[in-house]
């Protein structure tokens, strides 16, 4: 009969990850998605800043240029706005601020939000009950009504968006952090380390933000498509970004104008997020099935489809 | 020696069984949960399958029900009252769950479902299975409910899961079981969640319902003391497969087995004093592990090289007794 | 439950208070709306007219002890832009948006239970990654640019549907599309994995070893106990909703509160932006009662103790 180990230290997730890997390869929906982030990442580092002046260059002769032609070179593939601006070149300088605003925002709020959560779950009282009451008031208010309002006040600025998404979005990562937190907090080895001594900063820093951040780096997957969206829904409020700074959603805005005349100036942005959106998605949805045991296991093996029409 | 003898144990050759096992195996991808087995139980018959924790029994039980879910695999033969289970579509096999095969789970309070009072789940089984108008489902319940010993049964068919004890509730999931009077009952580790005193109530209440009703009862068990009141047959189940099997008081008092002595050794109702208990060196094989040997070989202080290299057969030491082992008859004989 | 109930709404309203303040001081942040509403040569006289007309003149400390008296009364005080009664022209919004989301968020459910259903039931097989990934398609997809595209296609080139504002049923078809177009991926996945939870649970082995069909199985025994968290994120969605209700009056000019809103934002209404945040603060409160207490009706170990 086994003897029951009691686990002192924390566990740990080294193999977890290089297995986790070795599935990701395996799995072609989640590779082909990881590859299309990756791939429109390097496009938006890379050609954003070489693209720069050509996708605000105005060339009146080739307004609502159709697309799909290569007479005008790539930039123009697919088509040219109002002022001529090439669609392909205006994308690219788009996508960088939208992955900017994305990034940035997630990585903010789930910075604060997960350090706030851990701080609240594990010392709880007063401060854990002031900031779920603040957390409370964020999502009172619906999220772009709030946006709205805010951004109103301030100046339109990629700084500014991020502020206010980061604001928006913190309520999950507190939440999620803090709730995991609870649960940590009463296992044993936390119970040793406190035993030994151990301080406050020290448990949270070594004992629960290992277990927290696997978490919190799932829903922050799964964030990043939502907060592309906000911050394009923003834009095309009028109140996220303006020129000369640019982004998807920024560009459908001023493609809607023409939306019968030129459909490709709202369609190919709209396009952009969608498959930026759907990539991440992908990712974050085979993350979390495959960090669940249930799913992971289920995952190695097909089952046939007569067993697996049963219940 | 044939597989025909090895079946059937003298004695009880003159009917036909009611359950039927033959080389059945599970898996779950590269882990073995049974691997291979082969066991008979005749009508009114009671079994007891013990093992430790992981040793394929309770696997076993599901199997038999058909209720191995995917990616599990399910491979041999599992013949009721001369039907083939294994295999069979999940419509055909609904017929059988219930009248044919019925089962008790270890855990009641998973067991039941937390948001159906306890009566709507006793009377949808009359209404669901049998057509039964409300009323006469409701009749059978309360009938049912004190026949399992719940006191009060109407005022109680109201209430939820939650409310009762964890004996009351193994109660009624055992009146659950025997509603449509199946002709076997798998009892999977029904006690081990209970208290020792509530234990002893329910164990009685199960061997006087197999009794009085005659059915056939599948006792999964670790706990020999526990298997010993309600079975008169013993299995004993070690990494997927059976290593010895008797009539259960035989098997007690003389084991044939080096894993079923170790375990009765390990047994602390066995012994007269704590320090006499002896638990059993190493750890329980991993179910990924492909054998050429007997599965038990690197934990038996009895092993010789020829144990990890060649399996054992059946030997049949003595009238219905039967053990996998190199060794079994020197064991059998005290030797 | 009583006493839930009553810790929740009170945290609900002193949020609701914080909101409040917040709001307050951030619409006055804005600036003075008369330099919106006055013509551009207005001398200082007439704006300071303007402002004394509408409680602009006085301290900031003393327009909020205005407001917050005035709100305990639900008066907000006059719409700059409407020329009446904010809480009044808020009011009269509401049953447009309320309706849109219930009608959404009523096709929602009965399209993603049984999609999501489905799904769990043969996990991994070609129905279930052929609704995960139309679920994450629908998700994923900008909501403003989905009403954009449907315009095109179905107003402008197929002539089915009209373009904006809201005439017979067939204008409200898009609307509602728009508005329902997240939730119902979100859902769809809160669904599937939340039966894929009950289907393994032991309850639902338990009532398919008693012989039942499956579709009892999934219908009756799994979903009941997967509506927990399906009645939560629902909850949650349908306050959302008031998202999809602003991007639907951006794109098809359509009535209810998200116009208000969006509009009084443009015109420095602050009257009405108040009035608006505390009734879809209250509405969004109410609706969380409302979840409360359907999850109560679904789960007895919470209605009895």
């Amino acid at each position: 009969m086994a003897a029951r180990t009691l686990s002192l230290t924390p566990p740990r997730r080294r193999l977890a990850a290089d297995s986790r890997l070795a599935l990701l390869l395996r799995s072609p929906v989640a590779l082909l998605s990881a590859l299309v982030l990756i791939f429109l990442l390097l496009v938006a580092i890379i050609g954003a800043p070489l693209l720069q002046d050509l996708a605000n260059t105005q060339n009146l002769r080739l307004r609502f240029f159709r697309p799909f032609s290569l007479e005008r070179g790539w930039a123009y593939v697919l088509g040219a706005d109002a002022l001529g601006r090439p669609m392909l070149a205006q994308l690219i300088v788009g996508a960088r601020t939208s992955f900017l605003v994305a990034g940035a925002t997630v990585a903010l709020a789930a910075t604060i939000g997960t350090t706030l959560g851990m701080v609240s779950g594990y010392i709880g009282g007063v401060v854990d009950a002031a900031l779920m009451r603040i957390s409370d008031i964020i999502v009172t208010v619906p999220s772009l009504l709030l946006a709205l309002s805010v951004l109103f006040v301030l100046e339109p600025s990629i700084l500014n968006l991020i502020l206010v998404l980061a604001v928006a979005r913190l309520p999950i990562y507190l939440r999620v952090s803090r709730a995991q937190t609870l649960e940590i907090r009463e296992r044993v080895f936390v119970e040793a380390s406190r035993a030994l001594g151990k301080g406050t900063s020290s448990i949270l820093w070594r004992d629960i933000r290992p277990l927290v951040v696997p978490t919190v780096m799932t829903v922050a997957m799964l964030e990043i498509a939502s907060v592309m969206l906000a911050a394009a829904g923003l834009s095309f409020l009028g109140v996220g970004l303006q020129r000369p700074d640019v982004d998807w959603g920024t560009i459908v805005s001023e493609g809607r104008e023409y939306l019968t005349r030129a459909w490709w100036a709202t369609v190919f942005p709209g396009l952009a997020i969608l498959v930026t959106a759907l990539a991440a998605n992908l990712l974050s949805n085979w993350m979390r099935a495959s960090g669940d045991p249930l799913q992971a296991a289920a995952m190695g093996v097909t089952a046939s489809r007569e067993e697996a029409a049963r219940p | 020696m044939t597989t025909e003898i090895l079946k059937r144990p003298a004695g009880e050759t003159s009917a036909r069984p009611l359950l039927s096992i033959a080389g059945l195996r599970v898996r779950y991808g590269r882990t073995h949960a049974v691997r291979g087995i082969d066991l008979d139980i005749m009508p009114g018959e009671s079994v007891a399958i013990l093992g430790e924790s992981g040793s394929g029994k309770s696997v076993t039980g599901k199997a038999v029900m058909g209720l191995i879910n995917p990616p599990g695999k399910v491979a041999g033969s599992v013949e009721f009252d001369g039907m083939q289970l294994v295999g069979r579509s999940e419509a055909s096999l609904r017929a059988v769950r219930g009248p044919g095969i019925a089962m008790v789970f270890q855990d009641s309070l998973d067991a039941l479902n937390p948001v159906f009072s306890i009566g709507s789940q006793i009377i949808e089984i009359f209404t669901v299975r049998l057509s039964w108008s409300g009323q006469q489902a409701r009749e059978e319940a309360i009938r049912l409910m004190l026949q399992v010993g719940i006191v009060n049964p109407e005022s109680r068919l109201d209430d939820y899961p939650h409310q009762f004890s964890g004996g009351m509730r193994q109660r009624i999931c055992i009146a659950m079981a025997i509603a449509l009077k199946p002709r076997l009952l798998i009892a999977d580790e029904p006690t081990t969640a209970l208290d020792v005193t509530v234990q002893a109530g329910i164990l009685k209440l199960i061997s006087q319902l197999q009794r009085d009703s005659g059915m056939a009862l599948l006792f999964v068990t670790h706990d020999l003391a526990v298997a010993r009141q309600v079975a008169r047959k013993l299995v004993v189940m070690y990494a997927g497969r059976v290593v010895e099997r008797g009539p259960i008081d035989d098997v007690f008092h003389r084991p044939a087995h080096p894993y079923t002595r170790a375990l009765l050794g390990s047994n602390p109702g066995s012994v007269k004093h704590w320090s006499e208990l002896k638990p059993i060196a190493g750890n329980p094989p991993d179910k990924s592990a492909v054998f050429t040997g007997c599965a038990f070989a690197p934990r038996c202080p009895r092993a010789v090289r020829m144990c990890s290299e060649r399996e054992p057969d059946f030997v049949t030491v003595a009238d219905g007794r039967q053990s996998r082992c190199h060794f079994a008859q020197e064991m059998f004989d005290g030797r | 439950m009583l006493k839930f109930l009553s810790v929740r709404l009170t945290t609900s309203l002193i949020a609701l208070t914080g909101v409040m303040v917040i709001v307050f001081f951030l619409a006055r942040l804005t600036g003075s709306p008369a330099s919106l509403y006055l013509p551009v040569d207005a001398t200082d006289a007439m704006v300071e007219a303007f402002n004394r007309q509408n409680g602009l003149d006085k301290p900031l400390v003393s327009q909020f002890v205005d407001f917050v008296a005035n709100a305990l009364r639900l008066d907000f005080g006059q719409s700059i832009a409407q020329q009446r009664p904010a809480a009044t022209a808020v009011l009269s919004a509401m049953p447009q948006t309320i309706l849109l989301a219930a009608i959404a968020m009523g096709l929602t459910l009965l399209l993603a239970i049984p999609l999501g259903t489905f799904a769990a039931l043969s996990p991994n097989s070609t129905l279930d990654r052929g609704i995960t990934l139309f679920s994450l398609f629908t998700a994923s997809i900008p909501d403003f640019w989905f009403a954009l595209v449907c315009v095109l296609v179905f107003s402008v080139s197929l002539g089915l549907l009209p373009t904006s504002g809201q005439g017979g049923l067939s204008s409200w078809v898009l609307p509602v599309a728009t508005v329902m177009l997240h939730p119902v991926g979100v859902i769809t996945q809160v669904v599937r994995g939340a039966m894929l939870e009950t289907l393994n649970a032991g309850y639902v082995q338990n009532a398919r070893a008693r012989g039942y069909s499956w579709r009892r199985l999934a219908f009756r025994h799994a979903l009941r106990n997967a509506a927990l968290p399906i009645i939560t994120v629902a909850g949650d969605r349908a306050g959302g909703m008031v998202n999809g209700a602003v991007i639907v009056s951006a794109v098809f000019a359509w009535p209810g509160i998200g116009k208000v809103l969006v509009d009084a934002v443009y015109n420095r209404d602050f009257a009405v932006i108040q009035a608006g945040v505390f009734v879809v603060g209250i509405a969004v409160i109410l609706l969380n009662i409302l979840v409360d207490l359907v999850y109560a009706a679904a789960d007895p170990r919470i209605r009895v103790s």
